[in-house]
Parts: C-alpha cells; structure tokens; sequence
C-alpha cells in the first residue's frame, strides 16, 4: 500500500471520528426515525406499486396514522387521565394506603381476622403481626412507585420534540429509500458487495418484520386486553389494557406485569376474591389467545431465548436505561444475535473468515 | 406544485432514461413505469480486468446484467459479454454458485439481488409473469446457443 492510500484513509478514518462526534446528539433521533421507517416501509412501497410516488405515500400514511391518534387522543386520553389519575390515588399516601386502610379492605380484614384465630390457638405464632409487618413493608414499597412513575411521565413530556422531529426524519428515509440503499451498498468493495446485499435484505427482513410484528401485537394484546377486563367489571380498563400490550414486549414475564397489575387494581378497590380470579383469568385468555393465534401467525417463531438469559437482560437493560431499555433490551438482543449469526455464516461461506 | 405536475406526468409516462433496460432480454417486455420500479434495486458496478465476481460454491444473491466488457466462465468454454445476463441458471437451480465468473476485460454490470427481484415479482404478479418469460427466453436462447457450438 502506498503513502497516498495511506494518507487517504487516516483522512478518511478523521473526517469519520468527527462526523461521528458532531452527529453524536442525533443518534437517537435517526435510530427512532429509521425504527419509524421500517414499520411504514412496506405501506410505502404497496402505494408505490400503485402509482403513488413514495413522497405521496409517505404523505398519505402520516395524515392517515395523525388521524388515527387524533381519534384515539379525543376518545381515550381524557379517560386514561381519569383512569391514571385514579390508580395513583389508589397507590398513592393520600389516597390511604396505609395499613389500616387496607386492613378495611374485606379480603384482606378476612385473612387477618382468620390469623388472629390462628394466634390464639397457637401460642407463639403471632401470624397477625407478621401480616401487618409484611403489609407495612409492602406499602412502603408502592407508595414510592407513583412517585417514580410520574417522574418518568415527565421525562416522556419532555420528549416531544423528539417524537416530533422523528416523522420529519422518517419522511426523507422513505422517501429515498432506494437511494439511500444504494448509497449505502455504494460503499462495499466489489468482495463485499454480495455479502453486503445478503446482511442488508436480512436486516431488512428481520429488523422490518420484527418491528411490524411487535407493534401489531402491543396493539392486538391491549385491546384484547382492555376488552376482558371491562367485561370482567375490572376498574381502569384502558389503561391496564396498554400496559400489559406494552409490557407484553419482554417475553415470559411481560405477561405476568400485566395480569399483576389487574390483580392488584381489583385488590386496591376493596373487591371480592372472586373478582381478583376473574381478573387474572381474563388475563390469562388473552395470553393464551395470543400465544397461540396472534404471536404465530404475526410474528412466525417465537423469540428463541432462555427464560434466565431474558431475565438477566431484562435486569441489565433496566440498570443501564431504566422502563424503556427494560423493553426494548430483549428483542435487541435478539436481534443483534440473530444478525451476529447470520454475519458468522456468510463470511465463512464467502470464504472471507 | 411542481412534484405533483411531474407526478401525474409519471402516472402515464416514465423518464426514457429506464428503456435502456430493455436491452436485456428479460426485461424486454416491462413497461415504462414497471422498469422505474425497476431502477430502484439496479446497483451499478465496475470490475476491472481479471478481477472476480464470484466463485464456485459462494452463496448465490445477485445477478449481473452485463453492460460492457467480457466475462469468463470456468464450466462453458466461450465468454459472455454484452447485453448477457450472468447467474440466471444459478438463480432457479439453488443457494450456491455453480461456476466461477472472472472479468476478461474491465466490465460495467447491473447488479440485482434475487431477494429483491423476487419481491418485486411478487408484489406485481403482471411485471413477475413478463420477467419469467424473459428468463425462459433467455435461457432457452443460452442452450441453443451452447448445442449449436458443440456441433
């Protein structure tokens, strides 16, 4: 290699550690916005099929997806304010969640009454004390988990302008996707080319396939959700409906959050047992119809994970970025695995490893 | 304004700088506007003289539609050059090459990716049916070709 190549790619390797600090902020932005992208791409290119050119289409699907959320937004948030407000009422110190609220609760005055019995029968015992300590360490608990929930509302809040700014991103991804994937393979000496085109397709597939799969089934999980638990008269509805549609992200113990938090709204209401089994039954017909009907015909196969490798991931996304890398820390994973994979295969059979 | 003018201008006719496509048989028949959906997964590229493209039992992914230049074969004795397609047996028989293909001279191709051209196909059944009879023709032209040398 000779001292002007040389040159050239230390020029090359500069520009590129510069454009990477200068671009640093907007990482996120483009990450989402090429997420955006993914799940509108194949909309795009049916209305292109159709004689629609892509800056029509794009225009089009925005207006539809605006009108969508505008109907969702005036229909349901007043009611989700409601419904949140109620449930951090419910959680929260004022509302009266002490132990000797709860001790009122029927259910719970129930099992306490049956351990005084147990006490006075067993000298020694003392099985009502332990229950009040363990009702006091469990209020302790839940009284901090409003507090910690609204302070991540208002991060959410604070983060307008990057769901606005993200359409805006999208709209140029979309619209000049052909040409921003041919740019992209532009790069790719004539060795590479081939291999470059393989990992892109699968990228495309996996990543496009993935995403489109996922959002159908938050949306699939939290109507079907919402739908059980009101029949089942559970309070709040809507709002444990989106919750366990969103948790439903992590596999094996997404599930179990949305089926808790029913439980545990049925519980803080005062209700009876039988409504609490309702509850948690009506969360478990959805988790069955999903795992057995929208999951496999929507996403195909499953997330091939160990249950311990998720949980571990789950832990690890959570330390590192809190609720959102908590969700999102298993299917990237995954992802970037199944890629990992799919990179180790073709540089073998290219011969180039 | 002005985007929407060309847009209805393109509902009924594409720019001619997509007919140069149909100098290849298999996209003989397109219409104007199905060689503009065309466009958008045609990668140029350029190999110089001696320079592989592709080996035996490599993973098959893209045809190479030849714009200029000769190309050789290690399992047919002739070259291939101009106006040829490169990887059409390959791209029905299976994952994997069947030869190795080596620029004789510098050459200029279009590439495609099967999985690209295959969703396309499938999206626009019309474009897919048009295109196999391209490939029929070609193929068919390819073997008369090869049985008319071996006399």
């Amino acid at each position: 290699m000779n001292w002007t190549k040389i040159s050239f790619y230390i020029l090359l390797a500069v520009v590129l550690a510069g454009a990477l600090i200068f671009y640093r902020w907007i990482f996120s932005y483009l990450i989402a916005s090429m997420i955006f992208s993914y799940i509108l791409h194949p909309a795009v290119s049916f209305l292109e099929q159709r004689r629609i050119p892509r800056w029509a289409g794009v225009i089009m699907l925005y207006l539809s997806v605006a009108g969508a959320v505008a109907w969702f937004t005036s229909r349901y948030i007043p009611e989700l304010i409601a419904q949140g407000n109620n449930l951090f009422t419910l959680l929260s110190h004022e509302g009266g969640l002490d132990v000797s609220s709860i001790m009122q609760l029927p259910f719970v005055n129930g099992i306490y009454e049956y351990a005084q019995q147990l006490d006075a029968q067993i000298p020694g015992l003392n099985a009502s004390s332990r229950m009040l300590e363990m009702i006091d360490g469990a209020t302790d608990f839940l009284v901090k988990l409003p507090k910690f929930l609204l302070d991540n509302y208002s991060s959410i809040i604070g983060a307008v302008s990057f769901v606005f700014t993200i359409p805006l991103i999208s709209f140029f991804l979309l619209k000049d996707w052909h040409k921003i994937r041919k740019a992209f393979l532009g790069f790719s000496s004539n060795r590479y080319f081939e291999l470059s085109i393989i990992l892109l397709s699968k990228i495309d597939k996996t990543v496009g396939t993935y995403l489109r799969a996922m959002l159908f089934e938050v949306i699939a999980v939290g109507t079907m959700a919402s739908i059980a638990l009101s029949v089942v008269g559970v309070s709040n509805p809507v709002l444990i409906g989106i919750s366990a549609g969103v948790a439903n992200i992590i596999p094996y113990f997404g599930p179990f959050f949305g089926g808790a938090l029913a439980v545990f709204t049925v519980f803080f209401d005062g209700g009876p047992f039988l409504s609490m089994v309702y509850a948690a039954l009506a969360m478990y017909i959805v988790q069955v119809i999903d795992n057995n009907i929208v999951y496999p015909v929507v996403v195909g196969t499953t997330i091939d994970m160990h249950p311990l490798w998720v949980l571990l991931t789950v832990l690890a996304g959570g330390w590192y970025g809190g609720i959102l890398w908590m969700l999102i820390s298993v299917p990237l994973v995954f992802l970037v695995y199944q890629l990992v994979r799919v990179l180790y295969t073709n540089l073998k059979e290219f011969r180039i490893i | 304004m002005k985007s929407i003018y060309d847009w209805l201008i393109s509902l009924f006719h594409k720019p001619q700088m997509y007919l140069g496509y149909r100098v290849f048989r298999i996209f003989q028949e397109l219409s104007s506007y199905e060689l503009y959906l065309l466009h958008g997964i045609v990668h140029q590229r350029s190999f110089k003289a001696n320079e592989v493209l592709y080996e035996t039992g490599y993973p098959m992914e893209v045809i190479y539609l030849i714009i200029e230049g000769e190309i050789s074969l290690n399992d047919v004795e002739h070259q291939i050059g101009k106006d040829k397609v490169l990887g059409l047996w390959d791209m029905f028989s299976g994952a994997k090459r069947n030869s190795t293909a080596i620029a004789q001279t510098d050459v200029s191709v279009y590439a495609i990716s099967r999985s690209d051209l295959m969703e396309l196909m499938e999206a626009r059944p019309r474009l897919g049916m048009k295109i196999l009879q391209g490939c029929c023709a070609e193929i068919v032209q390819d073997a008369l070709i090869l049985r008319a040398r071996e006399h």
